[in-house]
C-alpha cells in the first residue's frame, strides 16, 4: 500500500519536480547531516558534505530510476560514496600531527585541517575560549557562523547598526584568537609541569 | 601594482582568517542539525540548479526532435526519388524487351517473306 501511494511522488521526483525536491531536501538535509557529523565531528566537514551530496544528486537527476528504489536510498547511496571519498582523500593525505596552538599563528592563510578540528581538545579549547569572551562578541559570532545571519540581521536582532555588528565581530574574532593561545599556550605549560 | 597585490593578499587573508574561526565557532554548535539559514539556503540554490538542468534538458530534447524531423524528411525525399527511379527503369526495361520482339519479329517476318519469294 506504501508502495503504490510513492510511486507517484517518485515519478514526480524523477521529473525533477520542484515541490517535491523542495519538500524531499528539507527532510533529508538534517538527516544527511547527521550521518556526518556521526561518521566525523565537525560541523564544516558535515556542511561540505552535505552540500556536496545535495548537489551530485541535483546533478544526477537524470539517472534516479523510481523501480530501483526510493529517492531517500538513492541519495543515502550518494552520501556513502562521498563518505568513501572522504576516507579515500584522507588516507591518501599526510597524517596531521600537533595541536590547535600549532596553527593558529597560521590561520590568516592556511585552512586548519580537519583532522585538528575533530580532536576533542580543540572543542573543549574553542568552547573554553568562548566562553571568556564578552556576551555581545559571543553573541554575534554565534549570530554569525551557527545561525548564518546577515549583518542585516543580526543589527536587528540586537538593536545596533550594521556597522556596529561589522567592528563588533572584528573585535569578537581578534579576541577569539586571544583567548585561544592563551589557552593552548597555559595547557601545554601544565603539560610541561 | 604592487598595492594592489597587497590589497588581493589582504583580502584572502581575512577570508580565509574568516573562514577559519568560522569552523572553529560551529565546533561549539550542540545541535547535531545544521542550521536554517544554510538549509535554507542549500534548497534554494539546488533547486535553482535543477530548474536550470531541467531548461537545458528540454532544449537538448526539442534540438534532438529537430535533427530527427530533419533527418526523416530527408529519408522520405530519398525513398520518393528511388521509388520514381525504380518505376521508370522497369518502365524503360519493359520497353526495351518490347523494341527487341518486334526487331526479332519483323527480321523473322522479311526472312520468311524473302525464303517464300524465292522458293516459290
Amino acid at each position: 500500500m506504501t508502495n503504490e501511494s510513492e510511486q507517484p511522488s517518485r515519478a514526480e521526483f524523477a521529473e525533477g519536480d520542484a515541490d517535491i525536491w523542495r519538500e524531499f531536501l528539507g527532510r533529508e538535509i538534517p538527516l544527511l547531516y547527521g550521518m556526518f557529523m556521526k561518521r566525523w565531528p565537525n560541523p564544516s566537514l558535515a556542511e561540505e558534505l552535505v552540500q556536496k551530496t545535495v548537489f551530485d544528486a541535483v546533478r544526477g537527476w537524470g539517472s534516479y530510476d523510481p523501480s530501483r528504489g526510493s529517492p531517500e536510498e538513492w541519495i543515502f547511496g550518494i552520501a556513502r560514496n562521498n563518505i568513501r571519498l572522504e576516507i579515500r582523500k584522507r588516507a591518501s593525505q599526510p597524517t596531521v600531527n600537533g595541536s590547535i596552538s600549532n596553527y593558529l599563528e597560521v590561520i590568516d592563510t592556511r585552512a586548519l585541517p580537519n583532522e585538528v578540528l575533530e580532536r576533542e581538545e580543540t572543542v573543549a579549547a574553542v568552547h573554553s575560549a568562548l566562553s571568556r569572551l564578552e556576551s555581545k562578541e559571543q553573541a554575534v559570532l554565534r549570530a554569525k557562523y551557527i545561525e548564518g545571519l546577515s549583518a542585516h540581521d543580526i543589527a536587528k536582532q540586537m538593536s545596533i547598526t550594521e556597522k556596529a555588528v561589522h567592528s563588533l565581530l572584528y573585535r569578537a574574532r581578534i579576541s577569539l584568537r586571544q583567548e585561544l593561545k592563551k589557552m593552548t599556550a597555559s595547557n601545554e605549560e601544565e603539560q610541561k609541569l | 601594482m604592487k598595492r594592489e597585490d597587497d590589497n588581493l593578499s589582504y583580502r584572502n587573508s581575512v577570508s580565509r582568517s574568516d573562514e577559519n574561526i568560522s569552523r572553529l565557532v560551529k565546533l561549539t554548535n550542540g545541535s547535531n542539525k545544521p542550521g536554517k539559514a544554510f538549509t535554507e539556503s542549500l534548497i534554494d540554490n539546488a533547486l535553482g540548479k535543477l530548474k536550470k538542468l531541467k531548461t537545458a534538458r528540454k532544449q537538448e530534447i526539442i534540438n534532438v526532435s529537430r535533427w530527427e524531423k530533419t533527418i526523416g524528411w530527408a529519408a522520405m525525399v530519398a525513398a520518393g526519388c528511388g521509388a520514381v527511379l525504380a518505376i521508370v527503369a522497369s518502365t524503360l526495361l519493359k520497353i526495351n524487351l518490347f523494341l527487341e520482339a518486334v526487331v526479332i519479329l519483323t527480321v523473322s517476318f522479311n526472312w520468311l517473306t524473302y525464303l517464300g519469294e524465292h522458293t516459290l
